[in-house]
């Protein structure tokens, strides 16, 4: 079964439309590159799968179910902005996690928060852009969930701790969960992606095992997308 | 998942609130200070007083309606609306803690006035009369009953107050632009609705023909302005589900 599962599903925002018929299914233990220019879409996907969208048409099913508090439970989201709350501290924040997901394995969190030198004391608004990232993109991965969305997660911070964070998903991530990776750093992320979905004006492009594409293309992912979205 | 949220609500609202009751509490002792002859000290003093009473009112206000665009509409919307929880706990945890925190604001403003004038005789003289007051129990039970009415009406009615300000901002937040300030177009509106509708629907008693503290009709027009104010609440409340649910718009 699916861990998501689209059926002509688009979107408006009043006359613009950031969806338009989108089928696409992903299968359980697959790592999947969302890639597209800004304003392909990428987001209000990941939106919708989410729940913090609904849909204009269409249709969306995440692990099975329309989004909701029970897909919710399933799924592990990474904004692309900041939003834990700044006044709490990462121990509370982890605090927090363990009292609303059952998925969230504190221990993990713990490891990686030592790994990345976070102080667990420390309040989040005390921290540096980058190391409020790195303790978003910690708590996200330490949950067990079927589904991981993650909206950018290497954006902001250097390329040592990018290698780190990308380590981390492969090691963290459950073999039975897919991860779906929507970033414009392609070159970066191409080596541990399974499949790549390209978006362009919020329709679906191309969805392809990455291993296939390179050999019936004879190029990197991060050329083809140079390619297909030449400005 | 409500008690967990209610449990977070309140940590996060307690960080600005308990410091402003102490704050209270200070400025009451410094009035009670005032009344043993300080001179301009003690206007001072006095009127820092009463610009903490103030403080602690509005407060009460600006945190509710604060908290629920700063956690539910703001950046951390993607959190909140992320967490397995339905829309409506998310509603009852923000509107439960903050009419607990204007209670425990008002019961603050009680305990820091009698502070404010402890120690002084006419208080001491008001509470000597009120216990010797001659009446009957069924004139106890009636007051009583009164009592328990106001504060019934009182929780209800900071429901109320709390649904008017979430839904003029969910429905204002709803937009992509100028989202305050269709907020402030969407709570006018809203105030302008229920005023027309409470007016058309007036209840109306002849005090003068009945007498005003007839047990029967003051009762009577507790529960209907009680009813009154659960209905209009329930509307804001569909309202504001409604729009979290399905017009969610996070920046």
């Amino acid at each position: 079964m699916p861990v998501l599962e689209c059926t002509n599903l688009s979107k408006s925002y009043g006359p613009k439309r950031a969806l338009e018929s989108v089928n696409l299914a992903l299968e359980p233990g697959r790592i999947v590159g969302l890639l597209g220019p800004n304003g392909s879409g990428k987001s209000t996907l990941i939106k919708l799968t989410c729940g913090l969208l609904t849909p204009t048409a269409g249709a969306i099913r995440v692990c099975g179910g329309a989004p909701g508090p029970a897909s919710c439970a399933q799924v592990s989201y990474l904004p692309e902005r900041m939003a834990v709350p700044g006044w709490m501290s990462v121990k509370e924040l982890l605090g927090f996690y363990q009292d609303f997901y059952a998925d969230f394995r504190r221990d993990a969190a713990e490891q990686m928060l030592a790994d990345l030198h976070l102080e667990p004391k420390q309040q989040i608004r005390q921290m540096s852009k980058g190391n409020r990232e790195k303790a978003q993109l910690i708590l996200t991965m330490s949950r067990a969930a079927k589904l991981y969305l993650l909206d950018e997660p290497i954006g902001g911070v250097d390329p040592a701790t990018r290698d780190y964070i990308l380590s981390t998903i492969i090691a963290n991530y459950n073999p039975e969960a897919t991860v779906v990776i929507s970033t414009h750093l392609i070159a970066d992320v191409e080596k541990i992606l399974d499949e790549v979905v390209f978006l362009r004006e919020g329709q679906l492009l191309l969805h392809q095992e990455v291993d296939a594409l390179r050999e019936e293309k004879g190029k990197s992912v991060d050329a083809l997308f140079r390619e297909v979205f030449r400005c | 998942m409500l008690t967990k949220l209610l449990k977070y609500e309140f940590r996060a609202t307690a960080r600005v609130m308990l410091p402003l009751y102490l704050i209270l509490l200070a400025t009451a002792l410094g009035a009670n200070l005032s009344t043993r002859g300080m001179g301009d000290l003690g206007t001072l003093l006095v009127l820092a007083f009463a610009l903490a009473i103030l403080a602690v009112f509005i407060m009460s206000v600006v945190i509710m309606a604060q908290r629920f665009r700063q956690n539910l509409l703001g950046d951390e919307g993607y959190l909140m609306f992320t967490l397995p929880v339905s829309v409506h706990h998310h509603l009852w945890a923000k509107m439960i803690v903050s009419a607990v925190w204007f209670a425990a604001s008002l019961l603050a403003v009680i305990l820091a006035a009698m502070l404010s004038v402890s120690g002084q005789r006419e208080l001491l003289e008001f509470f000597r009369e009120f216990g010797r007051m001659q009446l009957s129990p069924g004139e106890w039970a009636n007051f009583y009953t009164f009592l328990l009415e106001l504060v019934v009406l009182g929780f209800v009615s900071s429901f109320t107050l709390c649904l008017q300000f979430y839904a003029s901002m969910a429905v204002g937040y709803s937009f992509s632009s100028h989202k305050t300030l269709w907020s402030v177009g969407a709570f006018l509106l809203l105030s302008m609705v229920s005023s027309v509708v409470t007016s058309i629907l007036d209840f109306d008693i002849d005090f003068d023909e009945v007498g005003l503290l007839a047990p029967g009709p003051i009762h009577l027009l507790m529960w209907v302005v009680i009813a009154g104010c659960v209905v209009v609440g329930a509307v804001y409340y569909c309202i504001t589900a409604y729009f979290l649910k399905n017009r969610l718009n996070l920046a």
